[in-house]
Parts: structure tokens; C-alpha cells; sequence
């Protein structure tokens, strides 16, 4: 086939050279007279071409036969000119109307977004430009209705979710499939620190756009990998012209959004003294007890307790972060060959250290076209990032200063006279309190670092066989590698017995993709618009990794495995699977009023069982074009409106990659000899999770675009559910996985766009919000609730708590209530006490964007906001132990605690032992779940644009500075440190306030 | 224009017909062997040989809690921890439906054995028979049928009514005799007593028929079965079933008419001169007939809160002193003397006083062998049956309860007036000689005796509820043809 394509190209390439040749000159300006620097002239349906000057004017040779010359420029409308007989040709290009001609991103093509029927919402450069943010799938944080993108905490390039239209699955995958430039993602963590995450490998200014498709319609054409909705990346491409560079630049700093107040040492012993004696102790032996929980004797006399220190361990742990970026980008091309190269580096720390985030990527695109026919296109993404990860994130690490800075007991010091650490192992001295360990030195000595190298390539190469029918070939590799190497430094609590802790891991991830495709687009008699394409696809994933433990390190200086005096273990993995895809659209649109577009997919996957090997995944899309009715014509008012609905189904094979084998694993051994067993039951019918989706929509713009408003409501039904079902054991086994049950989702999104002014001062207002509800409908054997988790109930959410309720503090005696079923007060709810308490997802979320700009001022001001979800308070609820733990407690508590009968008051008496005399336990219930409901102004950006007059002198086009501010204001009721986060909230490392300056320049 | 049309449309269906031939790749799992291969050579067989020992070995099972079990419902060990996670519902023989280490776990763990049998049963019978030949097949099969005879006699201990209530018509347990490797099987219900019986015996004599006469090594004498292992089985569900002719018929092709009694073909089981020597690596004597072996490798030994050594020891850090020996148990009998070397060797007092079995004594992660049969408990069941068989004092059952008890206690000699007192001098032998080695359960049920009270747990008659264990929860709402007890 390559040789066929380059003798071709030869032969053409000669042809040329022997045709005579006439010259042509001209300028091209815009519809004001301006001249148009850098526009593309060439002669239709060659490879002749030229780019004007920066004054507009000129100069191409052609070849005599030649009739027609396209002139192009970046946001301008292309115009086609007769050449005739005419030497110069002057030609005025007009701004393009950009909601007219707007193009979207689908499936395997690009199509105008007339044609779109189903529902895709897209979030350009523009929206994103400069944001400090590592991963790609942050962008769409309220900006795309009905996508939840939460941010598991703020670990900078740490783990995120990002849930289109409500959860669809309880025990298969969630994630959404992304596919960059063509390239399907694998999005498999690979690393044992907790806080890793693979799309970080993308500089997000290196995005031209992101379209996610939504709806099950406008998805189904990735058939079983698209049920969790699929995210397209698109990312920026040379244009004609001469080289253009961009250099951007931002530096800032991070700081956290706020501390807790706890108590002071005094407060403290006071508290505990009454914990005890609440808990039955005497007031001697309280007070006793309370000194040597400080480390003091118990004849320390009152004087010397009122003048202990109070250390604040928040102060010293919470310290700046550092926010940089830079980056140099090129672009341009003549008019064959067009190119975008981009480097960046882009570093950031949190506010608690050692956590960091370090990125350097390059991004290299290039296309050719060969002839006129033959276009060749290679992209090619290198990038490297390192994160140093927080020591532990959760509730196990009492080395985790998000987690135990506010609960150390504020007696204990952080250093010594001598600047020494105070408290260390082995050196006598020792922390008081449960939270014994020196944090800070943690935090210096620790080390748990993670480095990626991704590589992401394609090539691929496009056969204009006819203008109308385009082959095109891709081929693509996803390629990663991470690298764990995790230090717990001899020094340390949790390392010192053993002389030094470590674990390495390496993790290689190959995944490729070769897609090939045919398209075949055509306007017969001006009004009918086919577009049709048939593709084949093949995609193969492979995971495989290592890990080595070893312990006791002779000195922490000596933090390699080839130091390690006892090797632990080592273990390793290998998993595949690959797909095999034939899928095909047929589009028709009727004088663009009438848009019909059916779309097949045919999956056939490693991962299914070989009953149910194939997948078929169709939808059929309709849209009517209202506006271009004749009717509609005078209706001025209405610049636009269209009219959509869309059925679909599609697939999520996140199922896992051989759980239908019926499999022998190796893990057992007898007396010393290897075993073979039965690992699972086969179940060759186990297969994707089903996803059908009716989408109805409308896309209506007033007043010449100055309003818009896009509105789509959806239901969505997943079934065939993985499960685990349960077994009797007689059967030898516990559980077998099969397809069953369905989870609903139904929801309605709303994108309204407006511009109440427009010049010369312009304000422009982008508001969306999405409301959905989801809902169990069917588990197995006519369930009502699952046997492994009770929340997972028919009728109910997914993500739902099932917990008896709190019912405040009892004023007679300061001890916690619950509800039992009936209502009723219990101190000790039992199981049958259980009530959904609402769920994990918001009921209603989205952004609100206003651009303000003025004469090269502008003002960007993002605001996003979620209601309708609860979470646990983990870190709040350990905060508030009272003292009837040795951990420090809130200010909160301590001041709103019940004393004495009569008080009216939200915190239960302090009691040593936490859970109150036959009671539950402290934080039964719903005591500690809360809603996260919030507005947050997440972004907002002042940016001044340089006068031309100005930067004409120093030959650039433009100069931009730029004040950005990211979490600058919240308003929430969330109890402990910060609403934005997933989990259960313990010891997360929260969101941070990050003000960055910058300056980018384009010449 | 119709001509670029049939180039678009012949294309695509030259795309799709490509793809058509193209064959879907199938990434083959590296880390796992597929049901299709798993029986295609001799070491994969070899390795699911071991992996039906290794399930039978699990640590709710023969690898600890089973036999903890068999010692603790009886009267002879008192509990000190009142932990729920150790037995505390087995000991005060209080257990329900849902108690998850003892009656869900040994109920799974059995039954997954079990299933590992009729897996490996069913695949030598599709292919692995051709694989290793005829004869290494039957030695595999009878030791999978062996296993499965175990695993089935030692639920019946626990879940079923003894034989002897009814003559073994009570409700038995779900047979399972096909291996289930994925989705397709049904419900099952319970078969009776004697059914189950019928199946062990069936499997024990082929395994008699079929098991290697010895095994290669003294390693593998004791944690592989043979012949003799079968045999000795089978002395075992005899006496179990009150079959005390057969239980004769058997223990005669392995025990010497005379003393010294021996085995005189296949593995020469005979009682070792120091009781010690057979609980003290290497474990492998001739007198254990079949060990669960443990070493330090990971996987290979009992697992937390399962070891032998942590319930019933109490040394320093060895043992948790889960149960002590209760002082008004079998350790207050007079005749059982202080220079017994069963007292001696193999009881510990520890500082405050209190008496603890050291017969497993290794520290953590507590590697002895477990215990399965010794040749002794084969001259017991022997003796118990020629004594309930023979009018009078039958001398042969009185030369070999002395021979076991004279190997621990040179200077006592048994004597018998009466056939009853003779029973009873051989059911105490019993006692004493497998303290601790899971076989009071078994002893109190065949004979449909009260279980004595001990500590703050009461007695339990056999009209008691709680004289056996209930049915798995579990089994019950999933299994829908299962009855409890």
C-alpha cells in the first residue's frame, strides 16, 4: 500500500512540474479594510499554495489550467475566487460566524454541529486557558451539565472522578472512556501510592477542545466501552502560516483554604478531666489520670498546669505551596505541511509537604499532505511527571499531618531546644497522646515518590479516493510506566523497629489501537447531505508489574533496595484483554432541516464469556432545524432552534479481563509443594452491562445569538448489572459473577448562554445546571437489598446511606439519642433502626461563567456549586472525640458541649471512651454525615491585553498578564476543612486558595 | 456518481468481510491455568492433588479449628478469653445459624474441599487419566475419594444427628459428587445419615483399592494418603456407625494379632516408644497415619487465630491461652498418673497454675503438624470393637488399650473384671491419648452421650437443642431445598 501511495505521489508531484505557469498578486483583508496577515492562498484541489504577509499582500504562482483560489485565515470565513483572467486579485474575507459553522467532535469524525442530534457538550481552549490544574478531566469541573468531576482531594495531579449522568454500575467500572486524538486511554492506575492518576500526561493548554458525549446516543458508536459516556480530547494543530509562538507563564502560590480551632493544653486537661469523671472516675483520679495522659506527674500543682505551653501543630504543618508554569508553544505551515510543537513544565506543591506534583511534557503534531489525495498525520506526546504522595491519606497513618495535626495533643512540641525533632524514636523522648508521631519530621524524612513516563503516539494516513470518500488508516499507542519507590526512612515511628521500610514498584501499561476507517460525505442536488462512514477497530491492552519489599537499612542515608538487610517479598502480575470492533454511522440531513443519523457498533471482547461474545450497540438520532424552515424566516427574534431526540445503547465492559474463565490459580501450597485450584466459576454468559438512553433536546438562540439556551432531558437505564451472587457453600464456592439488575438515571440539563451587553463593553454569562436522580430498580431473586451491603436497596440511589438517625443530645443527662424505625428515642439503634439518609451523588451541581471585557481589560469569573449531597465527615467526627480519647478536639465542641442538666446544646457530653454508658457508639448513625452543598467562586481571572500601538513596537502580536485566583470564596455549612472531595473524608489533604500571576505572549 | 457509490459500497464490504476473517485475538491469562489446560500434563495434576490436601488443611478445617472444635465442645478444656472469633459459641455449644467461624466457616471450607474432589474427580475422568496412565490415576483418584470420605465423615461430626439416633434415617447432608466449575447446578437437598455413610464407604473402598501401598517418603507417608490410610479411615466411620464387626475386619489388615501390634504391609504403622517424638518435628513417624503438615512458607501454615498451638498453649508469646485444660476434665483422673508421660511431655502449667496442652508448642506462625489419625486411635477403635463384640473381657482389646497406655505409662497396667469395665478403660484411653486432637466430639456423638457440663457451660443431653450444630445460615436462604436441624 506505502509503495502505491509514494509512486503516486511522485507521479503527481511530476505532473506538476511540467505545466506552464502564470503569477498571481493580491491582498487580503477583513471586512473593515484591515489587512489579514498570514492568510492561506491556494489553488483548489492542489497542493499550490502561499501565506500572505503580515500586510496581506501576496504573491503566488500558478499553473495556467488553474480556475479556482481559496483564501483562508484563522476566524475567517473561507472564500473561493474565480481566477479567470485576473492578475491581481484583492480579496475581503469575512469574520465567521461562529454559531453557524461551529463544528463538534464525534465519534470518529467532525460534523457541524447542525448535523448533531444527540447530546454532546463541549468545553474549548478558551474556557480553560492557564488554569493550574495536572489533569485534563479538571477542565470539565462544572462546565459540562450533568458531568460530576470531584477531585478526591487536593493532591495536586492526585485522583479524581468524573461520573457523566449519574452512576450507571454497583460493581463494574464508572469511568468514562477518554480517547485523545483518536487514541482510547487506558485509565488503570499504576501505582501503590495512593494518589496517581494517568491523565495528568496532558498539558491542558494543549487542548483545542473536549467533548463529552453524554448521552448513550451520541456514544454508542464506542459500543462497549462507551456506558459510562465517552470524553473526547482534542488537542491544537498547526494552521497555515508563518511560524507563530506562544510563550505562557504563570507563577503562584497555594495556601490553605483554613484551619480548625482546637483546644489549648489547659482546655484540653479540663475536658479530659470531665470525660473521665463523666466516664465514673473520681475527681482525684480524673485529674490524675488527665496529668499523665500530658506526661506530667500527678502532683503537678494548678499553677504549673494554667502556665503549660500550647503548641499549634496546624501552624506548622500548613505551610505555602508553589504553583509555576511555563510554556513555548509553535505553530504554522505551509501549504501542504502544518505543525504545532509544544513544550511545557509545570510544577506544583501543596500546602503541606512534601506533596508536589512535577510535570514536563512535549507535544509534537504534524500533517502532510502528501498530494492532494494523500494526507499523512503523526502526533506525538511525551511527557514525564513525578509526585512526591502524601505519606498516607486516610485514617491509618498517625504519620499523616492532614489527618493528625489538629488531634496531636498541643503539649507535645515539635522541636527541640537545639531545632533537633522533638519526640523521635530512640531518642528518649516520646509524643503524648494517641497521635504520637513528630509529623513534620515525617514530612521531611518520608519519602514516597511516583514517576510516570507516558507516551502517546499516533500516525496515521488519509486516501482522498474520490473528494467524497476518504480512507483513512490509524494506528495508536498508549505506553506507560510508573515507577513506586516508597521510603519509610529508619528515623521514623512506623519503620524504626525495623531498621527502614521499603517498596518498590514498576508498572508498564501498553495499550494500542488501530482504527481504520472509510467516509464518504456528498450533497446531491444541494439538498440531500449524506455523510456514512464504516470503520474497523482493534485494541489491545496489557498491564503487567512488579513490586519488591525489603526492610532494615543500615543508615537512612542508604534508601535502595540493594541496601535492604531482609528482602520481605516480591510479588508481580500480568493481565490483557483486546476488542475487536466493526462499527458503521449512516447520516442523512435534508437541506440541513432534517437530520437523521443511525450509528452500529459491533464489540467483540476478550473480557466476555463465549456465550455472549459480541455486542451490538445501535442508536438512531433525529434533529429538526426548525430556524431553516421558510416559515421561521421572518421570526427574527429566533436566530436559532433545533429540536432533537435520541435513543441509543452502549456498553461498559469494565468488567474486569477473564472473570468468565473458569480459572486455576497457584496460590496455595501443601507442606512446602505448589497447588493448582479452582480460583472462579466460569460463567460463559457473564458479559457487558447494558446501557439504553432517551435523550430529548432543544437548542434554541434569540436576538442574534445574544441569548442561547440548550435544554436536554434524559433517561437513562443500565442493566444487566455485574453482581457478585451470592452461593450456598455446598457448592464450593461463595459467590459466581453474573449480569443482573438495573440502576435508572433521569435528569435534565440546562446551558444558557447570554450577552446582555456587547460593546464596547462586552459581558458575557454562561450559567448551566443539571438535575438527576437515580434509582435502584432491580436487584436478583427479587432482592429488596443486596446481601453484601444494605444500601444498595430497590427504589433507593446508588451511594445511599442506610443508617439510623441521629436525634440530637438529651438536656437531662447530655447523652447522645437516635431514632429508632418507629421514631421513637433509642441510646442504642439496632440494624432494624435503618433509614435511607440520601446519598453520595448531587441531586442538582453545576458552573455559572461570566466574561467581562473592556478595551483588553477583561474579568473572568467561574463560579460551580453542588447541592443534594451528604457525606461522612470522618475528619470532623474524629475531631470531636472529646477527650474521651488522648487526642486533641475541636473549639467547637468544647465550647457547644453539654455541661449540666438543662443545657440545650448539639454536643454530647465529653466521656472517656467516647461511646456513653450503654449506648452506641459515638459516631453512630447519622451524628457525622452532612451535606457538602456549596458555591464556590472556583476561578476567577483579571487579564489585560497590551494595545497594538504598544506591542507593534516590539514586533508582537500579543501580550497578555493575567491575575488568576482559584478558590477564592466558599460558601458552604460543611463542618471540618472543605466540601470538595470524595470519600470519606479522612485525613485528605483539602482543597487549597491558589493565586497565580502570568504573562503569555504570542509573536 | 453511481460508480463512486459502488467504490464506497464495495469497500465497505470488503472492510467488513477483513474483519470478519480476522480472528479475535484472545489475550491468554499468564497468572492462571484455563479450565481447558488445567489437567494437560502431570505437574498441573500433581499440583490440584495437593490443592484438594491444601483445602482440607485450611485453617477453619483440618489445619486448626475442626479439630479445636472436637476437643472444646467436649468437657475437657475450659475458655479464658469469652472471644466469640474462638470458639466461645462452640464451647458453651450455644452456636446459631449465623455463627461465622464456626458454623459458616467449617461448613464452606468442607464443602470447598469437597468440591476441589469432584473438580479433580470429573477431570481425570474427561482427560487426566490419559495424561498420566492408568495406574498413577487410580493412586490420584482413590486419594481425591479418600479426601472426600474425610471431608464428608467429619461434617456429619457437627451438622447431622449421630448414626446411632435412628440407625442413620436423619436428615444427612447435601451429596455433592459432581464437581461445579460454573454457572448451571441446582439446589440440593439434605440425603439421610446412612446415605452419606454409604457414599464415605464407597469412596474409602475404592481408595482401599486403589492408593499406593506406600508413598515415597516418610514425609509423604504421613501427609499423602496410601493404603493404610484408608483403612484406618474406615476403622473410624465403623465405629462411628456402631459397626463394630467390620471396624474389626478392618483394623485386622493393618494391626498385628499380637503385641507387638504393627502394620506388616504397606507403611508399617506402629506406636512410637516416646508419645513425644510424634508431636516434635519432623512429625513424620510411622505412627502418625495422616498429619496436615505446616511449615514457616507463607500460605503453608494455619493462619491467625486457627493454630492448634495458639488455642491450647500458653508459653511466653507462644499460645493465647484460648482454652486451659479444665482441672475437673480428664486431667482430675486418678488413674491417669503423674509420671504418665502424656502428663509429663505434654502438659504445661503455666506461672498462675493453670494446666495447658503442649502438645503443639511451636512458636508463631506455629508450625506443628496437625494431627489426622494416629495408629493408636486404630488400636483403640480396634479394642473398643472386639470389647463391645466378645462377651466377657476380650483379651486381645485388653493387650491393646495396654499397649498404649503402657508406652506413656511403663508402670500402670489396665485391668479389667467385666466387659463394661473394660469399654470404659478403653473409652478413657481414648480420652487421654487424643486430648486435644479433635476426637472427643466424635467420641460424645457416636455413642449418643450427654455432653458434659464444664465451667458456665451446661451439659447437654442428645434431646438438647444445641447437641449439634444448626445449618449455615448462609446454605439456608440461598439453598433453597436445605433444611436446618
Amino acid at each position: 500500500m506505502r509503495k502505491v501511495l509514494l509512486v503516486l505521489s511522485a507521479l503527481v508531484f511530476f505532473a506538476s512540474q511540467v505545466i506552464a505557469q502564470k503569477i498571481i498578486t493580491g491582498k487580503v483583508t477583513d471586512e473593515n479594510g484591515n489587512s489579514v496577515p498570514n492568510a492561506s492562498v491556494q489553488v483548489k484541489g492542489s497542493t499550490t499554495g502561499t501565506v500572505a504577509r503580515s500586510d496581506g499582500s501576496y504573491t503566488i504562482t500558478v499553473p495556467t489550467d488553474a480556475r479556482i483560489l481559496v483564501f483562508s485565515a484563522i476566524n475567517m470565513a473561507d472564500q473561493e475566487i474565480n481566477i479567470g483572467s485576473q492578475a491581481v486579485i484583492n480579496v475581503s474575507l469575512k469574520t465567521e460566524e461562529r454559531a453557524l459553522q461551529e463544528v463538534v467532535v464525534t465519534g470518529y469524525q467532525t460534523v457541524r454541529k447542525k448535523d448533531v442530534a444527540a447530546a454532546i457538550s463541549k468545553i474549548s481552549a478558551a474556557d480553560i486557558e492557564n488554569l493550574p490544574i495536572p489533569n485534563l478531566a479538571q477542565a470539565m469541573q462544572g462546565r459540562a451539565a450533568g458531568v460530576i468531576v470531584a477531585a478526591a482531594n487536593g493532591v495536586p495531579g492526585g485522583s479524581l472522578s468524573v461520573i457523566v449522568r449519574g452512576v450507571g454500575s454497583i460493581s463494574a467500572g464508572t469511568v468514562p472512556l477518554y480517547v485523545v486524538d483518536g487514541i482510547q486511554l487506558n485509565t488503570g492506575l499504576g501505582s501503590i501510592n495512593t494518589q496517581n492518576n494517568p491523565l495528568n500526561f496532558l498539558n491542558p493548554n494543549d487542548i483545542e477542545s473536549i467533548e463529552v458525549l453524554k448521552d448513550a446516543a451520541a456514544a454508542s458508536i464506542y459500543g462497549a466501552r462507551a456506558a459510562n459516556g465517552v470524553i473526547l480530547v482534542t488537542t491544537k494543530k498547526g494552521k497555515v502560516g508563518k511560524p507563530r509562538f506562544t510563550f505562557n507563564s504563570f507563577l503562584g502560590q497555594s495556601s490553605p483554604l483554613g484551619k480548625v480551632e482546637v483546644l489549648t493544653t489547659q482546655q484540653w486537661y479540663k475536658l479530659r478531666v470531665e470525660a473521665l469523671v463523666n466516664a465514673g472516675a473520681t475527681p482525684a483520679s480524673a485529674a490524675s489520670t488527665a496529668l499523665s495522659n500530658l506526661g506530667l506527674p500527678a502532683n503537678t500543682p494548678v499553677g504549673k498546669i494554667d502556665s503549660l505551653p500550647t503548641y499549634i501543630w496546624q501552624d506548622a504543618v500548613f505551610s505555602k505551596g508553589v504553583l509555576s508554569n511555563v510554556e513555548l508553544s509553535m505553530q504554522g505551515g505551509s501549504s501542504n505541511l502544518t505543525y504545532y510543537v509544544s513544550g511545557s513544565y509545570s510544577k506544583q506543591t501543596a500546602f503541606i509537604k512534601p506533596t508536589d506534583f512535577q510535570r514536563g511534557a512535549l507535544l509534537s503534531k504534524l500533517s502532510y499532505e502528501i498530494n492532494d489525495k494523500i494526507t499523512f498525520d503523526n502526533s506525538l506526546s511525551l511527557s514525564t511527571f513525578s509526585q512526591n504522595a502524601p505519606y498516607s491519606i486516610g485514617n491509618t497513618g498517625f504519620g499523616n499531618p492532614a489527618y493528625s495535626s489538629s488531634m496531636i495533643l498541643p503539649i507535645n512540641p515539635m522541636y527541640n531546644m537545639d531545632g533537633t525533632y522533638y519526640g523521635m524514636p530512640g531518642s528518649g523522648q516520646s509524643m503524648v497522646g494517641t497521635f504520637n508521631h513528630n509529623i513534620l519530621a515525617i514530612g521531611e524524612f518520608v519519602k514516597y515518590f511516583t514517576r510516570t513516563n507516558q507516551f502517546i503516539g499516533s500516525g496515521s494516513l488519509s486516501y482522498n479516493i474520490i473528494p467524497e470518500l476518504t480512507l483513512k488508516t490509524f494506528f495508536g499507542v498508549d505506553y506507560r510506566l510508573t515507577l513506586d519507590h516508597r521510603y519509610q526512612d529508619p528515623r521514623v515511628n512506623d519503620a524504626f523497629a525495623v531498621s527502614g521500610r521499603l517498596s518498590d514498584q514498576v508498572d508498564w501499561n501498553t495499550n494500542y489501537i488501530s482504527t481504520t476507517t472509510a467516509t464518504y460525505r456528498k450533497t446531491f442536488k444541494d439538498v440531500h447531505n449524506i455523510n456514512a462512514f464504516v470503520g474497523i477497530e482493534y485494541r489491545k491492552d496489557q498491564n503487567q508489574w512488579f513490586e519488591a519489599n525489603g526492610q532494615g537499612f543500615p543508615s537512612f542515608m542508604l534508601q535502595y533496595m540493594s541496601a535492604a538487610s531482609t528482602p520481605t517479598n516480591v510479588s508481580g502480575q500480568w493481565t490483557a484483554s483486546s476488542t475487536f470492533s466493526q462499527f458503521a454511522k449512516a447520516g442523512y440531513s435534508y437541506l440541513s432541516k432534517y437530520v437523521f443519523n443511525y450509528t452500529i457498533r459491533r464489540d467483540g471482547s476478550s473480557r466476555f464469556g463465549a456465550n455472549n461474545k459480541f455486542g451490538v450497540f445501535h442508536s438512531a438520532q433525529v434533529a429538526w432545524n426548525a430556524k431553516e424552515e421558510s416559515f421561521m424566516e421572518d421570526l427574527r427574534a429566533i436566530s436559532d432552534l433545533k429540536l432533537r431526540y435520541a435513543f441509543g445503547q452502549a456498553g461498559n465492559d469494565q468488567i474486569g479481563n477473564s472473570l468468565y474463565a473458569q480459572l486455576y490459580g497457584a496460590n496455595r501450597v501443601y507442606g512446602n509443594g505448589s497447588a493448582i485450584n479452582p480460583t472462579q466459576l466460569g460463567n460463559p454468559d457473564l458479559t457487558w452491562e447494558t446501557r439504553q438512553e432517551h435523550n430529548l433536546g432543544m437548542d434554541i438562540a434569540l436576538f442574534r445569538n445574544r441569548i442561547s439556551l440548550t435544554v436536554d432531558v434524559y433517561k437513562k437505564t443500565n442493566k444487566d448489572l455485574l453482581l457478585d451472587r451470592s452461593l450456598y457453600s455446598t457448592t464450593g464456592f461463595s459467590s459466581i459473577r453474573q449480569n443482573l439488575g438495573s440502576v435508572e438515571n433521569k435528569g435534565l440539563e440546562f446551558l444558557l448562554q447570554v450577552t446582555p451587553v456587547n460593546k464596547p463593553f462586552k459581558w458575557v454569562s454562561t450559567f448551566n445546571i443539571a438535575f438527576q436522580k437515580n434509582e435502584v430498580l432491580e436487584l436478583y431473586d427479587g432482592l429488596q437489598s443486596l446481601p453484601g451491603d444494605a444500601s444498595i436497596r430497590v427504589g433507593y440511589p446508588l451511594g445511599s446511606f442506610f443508617v439510623a438517625q441521629w436525634a440530637g443530645v438529651n438536656p437531662a443527662t447530655g447523652r447522645s439519642m437516635w431514632y429508632d424505625i418507629n421514631g421513637n428515642i433509642t441510646y442504642n439503634p439496632t440494624a432494624a433502626d435503618r433509614k435511607i439518609i440520601g446519598d453520595i451523588y448531587p441531586s442538582h451541581f453545576g458552573g455559572w461563567n461570566n466574561t467581562l471585557s473592556y478595551n483588553g481589560f477583561s474579568l473572568d469569573a467561574f463560579f460551580q456549586y453542588e447541592y443534594g449531597r451528604i457525606r461522612s465527615d470522618g475528619q470532623f467526627q474524629q475531631m470531636m472525640r472529646m477527650a474521651g480519647a488522648t487526642v486533641n478536639t475541636l473549639l467547637y465542641g468544647y465550647d457547644n458541649r453539654w455541661q449540666k442538666p438543662g443545657d440545650i446544646v448539639p454536643v454530647p457530653r465529653a466521656f472517656n471512651g467516647l461511646a456513653d454508658y450503654n449506648s452506641a457508639g459515638w459516631g453512630s448513625g447519622t451524628r457525622y454525615l452532612f451535606k457538602t452543598d456549596y458555591i464556590r467562586l472556583k476561578q476567577v481571572t483579571v487579564s489585560y491585553d497590551l494595545p497594538a500601538t504598544v506591542i507593534k513596537k516590539f514586533a508582537i502580536e500579543n501580550a497578555r498578564f493575567y491575575v488568576q485566583g482559584i478558590n477564592m470564596w466558599t460558601y458552604t455549612k460543611w463542618p471540618s476543612y472543605d466540601p470538595e472531595f470524595t470519600g470519606d473524608n479522612f485525613g485528605i489533604i483539602p482543597q487549597s486558595k491558589n493565586v497565580t500571576v502570568g504573562l503569555q505572549v504570542k509573536f | 456518481m453511481k460508480k463512486h457509490f459502488k467504490i464506497f459500497i464495495s469497500l465497505s464490504l470488503g472492510l467488513l468481510l477483513y474483519s470478519c476473517n480476522k480472528d479475535l485475538q484472545h489475550p491468554v491469562p499468564q497468572t492462571s491455568i484455563t479450565d481447558a489446560t488445567s489437567f494437560d500434563s502431570p505437574d498441573r495434576i500433581l499440583n490440584q492433588v495437593r490443592s484438594i490436601y491444601q483445602a482440607t488443611k485450611s485453617g477453619a478445617f483440618y489445619g486448626g479449628r475442626h479439630v479445636v472444635y472436637g476437643d472444646i465442645r467436649g468437657e475437657n478444656f475450659v475458655n479464658e478469653t469469652s472471644n466469640l472469633v474462638t470458639g466461645f459459641d462452640v464451647w458453651g455449644l450455644n452456636c446459631t445459624n449465623t455463627s461465622q467461624n464456626s458454623v459458616k466457616n467449617l461448613w464452606s471450607a468442607a464443602y470447598y474441599a469437597i468440591n476441589l474432589c469432584n473438580v479433580f474427580i470429573d477431570g481425570m475422568d474427561a482427560k487426566g487419566t490419559s495424561v498420566v496412565g492408568a495406574a498413577l490415576s487410580a493412586n490420584y483418584m482413590g486419594e481425591a475419594r479418600f479426601i472426600r470420605a474425610l471431608c464428608y465423615y467429619s461434617l456429619l461430626q457437627y451438622y447431622a444427628r449421630p448414626f446411632a439416633d435412628g440407625a442413620g434415617s436423619k436428615p444427612g447432608l447435601p451429596l455433592r459428587l459432581t464437581g461445579i466449575k460454573g454457572s448451571g447446578f441446582s439446589d440440593l437437598a439434605r440425603s439421610t445419615v446412612a446415605e452419606i455413610y454409604t457414599q464415605i464407604l464407597s469412596d474409602l473402598d475404592f481408595a482401599e483399592a486403589n492408593l499406593p501401598l506406600t508413598n515415597a517418603s516418610a514425609l509423604l507417608n504421613v501427609t499423602r494418603a496410601h493404603r493404610n490410610t484408608a483403612i484406618a479411615l474406615k476403622t473410624r466411620v465403623y465405629l462411628s456407625m456402631q459397626r463394630y464387626g467390620d471396624v474389626i475386619t478392618q483394623a485386622n489388615k493393618i494391626v498385628t494379632a499380637g503385641a507387638p501390634f504393627t502394620a506388616t504391609s504397606g507403611v508399617a504403622h506402629a506406636l512410637q516408644a516416646n508419645i513425644a517424638n510424634v508431636f516434635a518435628s519432623p512429625y513424620t513417624t510411622t505412627e502418625s497415619i495422616l498429619s496436615m503438615p505446616m511449615t514457616s512458607t507463607t500460605g503453608d501454615f494455619p493462619g491467625t487465630q486457627n493454630q492448634l498451638g495458639f488455642y491450647f498453649y500458653n508459653n511466653g508469646s507462644v499460645g493465647s491461652s484460648e482454652y486451659s485444660l479444665n482441672p475437673a476434665g480428664i486431667i482430675s483422673n486418678a488413674s491417669w498418673t503423674v509420671d504418665d508421660k502424656r502428663r509429663t511431655d505434654l502438659i504445661f502449667t503455666n506461672a498462675s497454675g493453670k494446666k495447658f496442652l503442649a502438645k503443639y508448642k511451636t512458636p508463631s506462625p506455629y508450625t506443628d503438624y496437625v494431627p489426622v489419625m494416629r495408629y493408636s486411635e486404630v488400636l483403640l477403635n480396634l479394642a473398643e470393637a472386639l470389647a463391645r463384640t466378645n462377651p466377657g473381657v476380650d483379651a486381645r482389646a485388653l493387650a491393646l488399650v495396654n499397649a498404649v497406655r503402657k508406652r506413656s505409662d511403663p508402670a500402670v497396667t489396665i485391668v479389667a473384671a467385666t466387659q463394661a469395665e473394660l469399654i470404659n478403660a478403653i473409652l478413657l484411653e481414648r480420652t487421654i491419648e487424643f486430648l486435644g486432637e479433635g476426637l472427643r466430639n466424635n467420641d460424645l456423638m457416636r455413642l449418643l452421650q450427654t455432653i458434659p457440663a464444664k465451667g458456665s457451660a451446661p451439659n447437654k443431653a442428645p434431646t438438647d437443642p444445641g447437641y449439634i450444630w444448626p445449618i449455615s445460615s448462609d446454605e439456608l436462604s440461598l439453598n433453597r431445598l436445605m433444611t436446618d436441624n
